[in-house]
């Protein structure tokens, strides 16, 4: 009891010093149990389906990279502790001094780990279980979801995980606590204050070569990658990240020597109060830890770009949802039209469709998929070796075609009368498309030739689909088809319109009493496609349900699988500066009450210890900000080639997240270096 | 001459009501501009504290430390800061220099506190470099000086804001004897062609043969005072110190 008391009183004491492991743990309980509960948030109902399986590799992924999170955590925990220890090891040696085995103190320190553990581990639930709800605000004004009937979820699976993670990154830090301790020598812990001067590399002429060097490298690298990007080869692009990381480096090992250099040059300014003193030991902490501060920027760089794409992802999303779904529901069928199965199964298409149309398809022998890739069927056989290039094409008429275009809210297909419009939105068939149309592909019908009418086929998609990756269909001019009845047959159709008012939402409650609602008209169409005969029909159908959660479902993972990484990220980020710069103010607690003696007053010592606090954040921060801007303009181009456009739109969310946890970061580091530094001045 | 430095009944206590120690009792004594005072104390005699009060960095419990004429126990916040900054300059035992800073840096710093420009300072940093003999050293590092270096550029820095009072706390303490001997010459150079005012506190008979005169001090009270007759060679002066420490008797030990 007694080793528990000392405990205790032992927090209490120093729980200032504790505030960046508070700090640290916190957020990371926090972050952890956000992260790992959205599978089981009834928000997410609204967006994705709790069923489906892109909500399943969703969770399963988070659970992947929650293993790496408690790694990286259990890594920082171990530092850190590693840190208070040497703040405390005068502490240690004067118990054991006293006559308190080394077993004993490690006791009191691991009762001290524990309590602390404890105690942080409730609080970071309890931010996590509040910071879930804001999560589930943020989520619900990036996907536009009404959150009307989003109620207080909680998961015991979760918590119980939670604690068990972190039970063992505690039980880790325990181990690694003791080992520290034993390591100790009694003499080494009561000297503990005497620290050796460092020696310091000062070669200003290796300095600046150094750097222009790193410099020349990072311009190298931001040229090739931000403005040549996707022009590269993939040796290229791997040559300019190697650039990139030597220079990164670079950048930071030569800043320490180079830096004072220059700042030496402007005398109006160094020697102005304690700018010198300032500008020495930024450079010497910069010199000193030359590596971590470049593992921290390029960290803070993946965190930026993370952040950046992941909360503009709901820009992309949103409109991408506008566009792909202008109607409820669409279908094809070969082998009759849709209406036709419709009335088979006692639907009327009128009664159950507000609004729809219908493009009748038609089958040529004289159009198969090979005659419209003719002109580069070299092409299409390398690509698709195995395909039937003897099945038909679908053939539908022009007018028929912009009705349909019509309803999905397009521009109408224009052709003269010899022309064609190839329609397709699978990228590899349409590369193929593309080249048979600049070599002059002809079609022919019955001595009629048609030639295309655009200079290459129409990306656009014939039914509503997550995925743009269904084979299209050739229109052609009424007169084509109707003038040459007897080479055409009718082989199906394609449909497409919105469910009449009284086929809306109904709501079904399933057997655990979770409400959700559902469309009666989905329901019908998934009763008759579903249980076709594939052998007779070749039918499909998508509905704006199921683009919805495969797309949505899609993109909220790739969200919150990038927030989560690029949280961490900087948490990592900014505790390791954290810790680095508390550890190194405990040695710099002699050269501030120097300063006090020679006459520096305490707004000038604040504003000193303030200011290097703020470069030793800043200065990775701002190096990754500068890689990131480079990086963001290549994937800026990267996305928006493969049709993501409004990229970005988050980055002012993406800056405030930032802000808040690095800034956090930053303030609580000086408040806890002010104490060290100027409270331990007379 | 006007008066630098005034004790007037000074009293420390330590501790708590019943179970109180005087670190300093009753001690009064004055500094004339232009004096090298030297005081002398074994360990836990009070010099220490006394230094610390005139320093500004302890508070007297009664008592009076008046510096040209201002009482410092009246001094707060950004006065007392100011004071600090414009009226005293420190040298210590362990030289403290800052390591990350080369030792023209070292003693810029002193001026550039003062918010001197830029110019000025390195005119001033030049002029006491030559006074002391360490021009060749002014950017150096710490690390690559000896001790007398350090000590001599500490020193440098110490007066170049030409402060009314240099205190220096056991100056010799960690220098070997050659460069003690250096930097106590050092210091009677500034004493007399810089008309410094140095109060020093030592326990080596040796370095306070330096001063002009010197106040022994011993369980917190003055016990003796000795001043350097006019003529006296440092040597003469030397022996009296030694002569007044062993007619003390037993004390000598103490002293050292």
């Amino acid at each position: 009891m007694n080793s528990f008391k000392t405990a205790l009183r032992n927090i209490q004491k120093s729980s200032k010093d504790y505030g960046v492991y508070f700090f640290t743990l916190i957020i990371g309980v926090a972050i952890f149990y956000m992260f790992n509960s959205v599978g089981s948030q009834s928000f997410m109902e609204t967006i994705v389906a709790p069923q489906s399986s892109s909500m399943k590799t969703l969770v399963q992924i988070i659970e992947m990279i929650s293993v790496v999170v408690a790694v990286i955590l259990g890594l920082l925990m171990v530092y850190a502790n590693n840190f208070l220890i040497k703040r405390r090891k005068k502490e240690f040696g004067v118990y054991m001094m006293l006559g308190m085995g080394k077993k004993k103190v490690a006791k009191i320190l691991s009762i001290e780990t524990i309590l602390v553990g404890a105690v942080s581990l409730t609080a970071g639930l309890l931010v996590g279980v509040l910071g879930s709800q804001f999560l589930s605000i943020i989520v619900g004004k990036m996907f536009e979801v009404d959150l009307s009937a989003y109620r207080f979820s909680f998961s015991v699976a979760v918590l119980v995980r939670t604690v068990v993670y972190f039970a063992i990154i505690f039980l880790v830090v325990l181990i690694f606590n003791a080992k520290t301790l034993t390591k100790y020598q009694l003499i080494d812990l009561l000297n503990a204050k005497k620290s050796a001067e460092k020696k310091l590399i000062k070669n200003t002429k290796l300095s600046v070569a150094l750097f222009i060097v790193s410099v020349a490298a990072l311009i190298f690298c931001y040229i090739e990658i931000g403005f040549r990007g996707r022009a590269l080869s993939m040796r290229e692009f791997i040559a300019a990240i190697i650039a990139g990381m030597v220079g990164n480096f670079l950048f930071f090992f030569s800043l320490a020597g180079f830096l004072p250099a220059l700042l030496k040059r402007f005398k109006g300014f160094y020697f102005n109060k304690l700018n010198a003193f300032v500008a020495a030991q930024f450079g010497h902490n910069i010199n000193s830890s030359a590596i971590s501060f470049s593992m921290i920027s390029v960290l803070l760089f993946i965190a930026i770009c993370a952040f950046s794409v992941g909360f503009s992802m709901n820009g992309y999303l949103n409109n991408r949802l506008k566009n792909s779904t202008p109607v409820d529901v669409s279908a094809e069928n070969v082998g009759g039209t849709v209406s036709d199965l419709l009335i088979e199964y006692g639907y009327e298409p009128n009664e159950i469709m507000q609004e729809y149309c219908e493009v009748p398809m038609y089958w040529s022998s004289q159009i198969t998929i090979a005659s419209t890739v003719n002109a580069a069927m070299d092409m299409a056989q390398n690509t698709f070796p195995y395909a039937k290039w003897d099945s038909f094409e679908n053939v539908v008429r022009l007018s028929d075609y912009n009705m349909l275009e019509e309803m999905y809210g397009r521009k109408p297909i224009v052709l003269a009368d010899n022309e064609y419009a190839e329609i397709c939105d699978f990228d590899i068939l349409g590369d193929i498309l593309n080249e048979a149309i600049k070599r002059g592909n002809v079609i022919t019908v019955n001595n009629v030739n048609l030639v295309s009418g655009y200079d290459k086929c129409v990306e656009e998609y014939v039914l509503m689909s997550g995925m743009t990756a269904a084979v299209g269909v050739m229109v052609v001019p009424d007169a084509v088809i109707d003038e040459n009845a007897d080479a055409f047959e009718l082989a199906g159709s394609i449909f497409a319109g919105d469910y009449s008012e009284e086929l809306l939402a109904v709501t079904e409650v399933e057997t655990d009493g979770t409400e959700y609602s559902v469309l009666v008209g989905d329901n019908i169409f998934a009763s008759i496609f579903d249980n076709l005969d594939e052998e007779v029909y070749e039918a499909l159908y998508t509905t704006k349900t199921q683009v919805r959660e495969d797309s949505v479902g899609i993109s909220v993972s790739v969200v919150f699988i990038v927030l989560y990484i690029g949280i961490v990220f900087i948490i990592t980020g900014a505790a390791v500066i954290a810790l680095k710069i508390l550890s190194d103010s405990m040695d710099s607690v002699d050269k501030y009450s120097i300063l006090m003696r020679i006459g520096a007053d305490r707004k000038m010592r604040e504003h000193a210890l303030f200011a290097q606090t703020i470069f030793n954040f800043a200065l990775p921060l701002a190096i990754g900000f500068i890689h990131s801007v480079f990086t963001l303009r290549y994937a800026k181009g990267v996305l928006v080639a493969i049709g993501m456009t409004r990229m970005f739109s988050g980055t002012a969310v993406a800056v405030l997240v930032m802000i808040l946890v690095y800034g956090g970061y930053c303030l609580l580091t000086y408040e806890a270096c002010r104490r060290v530094v100027i409270g331990a001045e007379k | 001459m006007s008066k630098v430095l005034e004790v007037i009944n000074a009293e420390k206590y330590y501790g708590e009501k019943g179970n109180i120690t005087k670190a300093l009792n009753d001690v009064s004594f004055s500094v004339e501009e232009g004096e090298f005072i030297g005081i002398m104390g074994a360990s836990g005699s009070g010099k220490t504290t006394l230094l610390n009060c005139i320093s500004t960095i302890d508070r007297l419990s009664a008592g009076k430390v008046m510096i040209n004429g201002v009482n410092i126990n009246n001094l707060k916040g950004k006065k007392l800061d100011a004071f600090r900054r414009d009226e005293l300059g420190f040298i210590f035992q362990d030289f403290n220099l800052l390591d990350t800073m080369t030792a023209y840096e070292n003693i810029s710093l002193a001026l550039s506190i003062q918010k001197k420009k830029h110019a000025e300072i390195d005119t001033k940093i030049k002029s006491v470099a030559e006074t002391l003999g360490i021009s060749e050293v002014l950017n150096k590092y710490p690390y690559h000086m000896s001790g007398g270096q350090k000590q001599r550029v500490a020193a440098a820095r110490a007066v170049v804001t030409e402060p009314k009072l240099i205190l220096a706390d056991e100056p010799t303490g960690a220098l070997d004897s050659k460069s003690s001997k250096a930097l106590l010459e050092s210091l009677d150079m500034m004493n007399r062609e810089l008309n410094s005012t140095i109060l020093m506190v030592t326990h080596d008979a040796f370095s306070a043969s330096y001063a002009s005169r010197i106040i022994f001090i011993k369980d917190g009270k003055i016990f003796n005072e000795m001043i350097r007759n006019d003529g006296e060679s440092r040597k003469e002066f030397f022996g009296r110190i030694i002569d007044v420490t062993t007619v003390l008797g037993g004390d000598l030990s103490e002293l050292i």
